[in-house]
């Protein structure tokens, strides 16, 4: 899994491509830890280049959303599709977490 | 690595680590290359094998200790596939977990349990068996219409 970030105002943008499984799920966590310790709080993550998620995958989203709520931050998704909407969507994901059709739009909501 | 293959399933056997997952995974991929299968019904392959040994990797052995799992394939024509799981492990079935509560709130959520809600999700058959102190994980997939 590729994982790309920018810093977008006052929200960090990171771009997810491949797939999110138990393996490469830990290096997601490990890229939003240093992103925290950075000290930024809100994140927009781009999951439109990800093809496959599992639920290691949905646990660290779910651990990234409890870390930044903690810190008075949040967390904003956009651009699920495919298998990966679909994942979100059985496990009840989608209904738990604010998800925008793009980038921009999530963007849009940290000032 | 132990490749064998035995009342028509293909089977790999490999250390039960999540170092494993990688190597079944293609393995798994090569064995089902030739039924053609669309790319999302290959995804639900792929999620329900990755859960189902996870969870051996993770929970059916104790911490620190050396076990394996084996990974067998079946293929009927093109259109079912047969994957089972089996592991020496204590006895573990995973239909006996408690459903995840898919309406509870953020705040609230509890992701235990997940991996297999999803397993079910994804598998068209799913069944659980011990047999000769192995624990046995069958999973069937089918592809339905054009």
């Amino acid at each position: 899994m590729e994982i790309a970030s920018t810093k977008k105002g006052n929200a960090v943008l990171i771009r997810l491509k491949g797939r999110m499984d138990v393996v490469t799920s830990s290096a997601f966590d490990q890229a939003c830890d240093k992103i925290i310790l950075g000290g930024d709080k809100s994140l927009v993550v781009d999951l439109g280049g990800l093809e496959y998620i599992s639920s290691s995958g949905l646990r660290s989203v779910l651990a990234l959303d409890k870390k930044l709520k903690g810190q008075g931050g949040k967390l904003l998704l956009c651009n699920l599709t495919g298998m990966v909407k679909e994942v979100f969507n059985i496990s009840g994901f989608s209904s738990m977490f604010p998800t925008f059709d793009s980038a921009e739009a999530a963007l849009a909501q940290i000032k | 690595m132990h490749k064998s293959s035995e009342n028509g399933f293909a089977r790999l056997k490999l250390p039960a680590t999540l170092e494993s997952l990688s190597r079944f995974q293609d393995f798994i991929r090569k064995q089902v290359q030739e039924c053609r299968w669309p790319q999302d019904k290959l995804f639900k392959l792929q999620l329900a094998l990755e859960e189902a040994l996870v969870n051996v990797m993770k929970y059916a052995y104790p911490e620190g200790g050396s076990g394996w799992v084996e990974v067998g394939c079946r293929l009927e024509g093109r259109t079912h596939v047969w994957v089972e799981v089996r592991d020496g492990g204590r006895a573990f079935n995973p239909f006996d977990c408690e459903k995840p509560d898919l309406t509870s709130t953020l705040g609230q959520r509890k992701v235990g349990g997940l991996g297999i809600f999803l397993l079910q999700q994804m598998a068209d058959h799913a069944a659980y068996r011990r047999e000769h102190d192995m624990n046995i994980l069958t999973l069937g997939f089918r592809l339905t219409g054009p």
